[in-house]
């Protein structure tokens, strides 16, 4: 598993990135898939794992 | 003609390349630091083996992203030859230049020792001075050369030639034990579908003299000389 902090306007615009991040490089689509899930805290930037 | 070969973080075959150039086929080689943005006029490209970034997600993940991809992407965009060995095999099918991936071997073991490989194909720069069917031996030393795609890919290289080697016993037949890696059909090295790109896991620039076990591996390099000759014949 790998946790990113990722500094993001929105929701949307976060997940786009974490999505771009696994498709190009954390992930290899040929031999692995993924998912990734979004949260967020008042204090902190939103967290993707 | 001027062989240039990439340097990444990490790349250890690179003097073997050097030398398999210069000492092997008597051309020139120019060394490529990864941070260029320019193959400095090389008429060949190739990506040696070692450990780029230290392996770090995947064998030659992050390779791919360093400056010198894009221009190696471009090069071989043009037709250029490009070969990848071993860590540059695995780069270039990161960066989807060849098909597939290298997983870890089956077995998990580092495998480092000679194996032999039959030439499927001498339709490339790097095999064309090979006879077709011609069992060669190369030392192999990788613990990420399981070769593996989905079968449809797979029925594809098959039926476009594009299996250029694979492993076989010194009878030149594949057998479970002669493939020290698990590879889906026995796989060695393919091409990519215009033919110009080309990947190995085995070192053909380590069997370049028969004084250090083999010098089946020359012609590899001999053939990109022949390649890109008849190349600059045939537009002059």
């Amino acid at each position: 598993m790998i946790g990113l902090r990722i500094e993001a306007d929105d929701l949307t615009s976060c997940e786009q990135q974490v999505r771009e991040a696994c498709q190009r490089l954390l992930a290899n689509p040929v031999i692995e898939d993924f998912e990734f899930t979004v949260s967020e805290s008042a204090d902190q930037p939103a967290v993707a794992k | 003609m001027r062989f240039g070969i990439v340097r990444f973080p990490g790349s250890n075959c690179d003097f073997d390349c050097e030398r398999a150039v210069r000492d092997g086929i008597g051309q020139e080689p120019v060394v490529l630091w990864h941070k260029e943005e320019s193959l400095l006029g090389a008429d060949v490209v190739l990506l040696p083996g070692g450990f780029s970034y230290g392996d770090h997600l995947r064998a030659g993940a992050i390779a791919r992203f360093s400056p010198i991809m894009k221009a190696v992407r471009a090069f071989a965009a043009e037709g250029g030859p490009v070969l990848g060995i071993c860590n540059g095999f695995q780069i270039l099918c990161e960066a989807h230049l060849l098909p597939g991936a290298l997983i870890r071997n089956r077995g998990l073991r580092f495998r480092c020792h000679p194996v032999h490989v039959r030439v499927e194909s001498t339709a490339t720069p790097f095999t064309g001075e090979y006879d077709a069917g011609q069992i060669l031996r190369l030392p192999i030393a990788h613990g990420e050369g399981q070769y593996v795609a989905d079968e449809n890919t797979l029925d594809e290289l098959e039926r476009d030639g594009r299996v250029i080697f694979r492993y076989v016993n010194p009878a030149g037949e594949t057998t479970e034990e002669a493939n020290p890696n698990g590879s889906a059909r026995s796989i060695a090295g393919v091409c990519n579908a215009e033919r110009n790109v080309v990947g190995l896991m085995p070192h053909p620039e380590r069997a370049i003299s028969a004084m250090i076990g083999s010098e089946d591996g020359l012609g590899v390099f001999r053939s990109a000389v022949a390649a890109l000759t008849s190349l600059q014949g045939a537009t002059a």
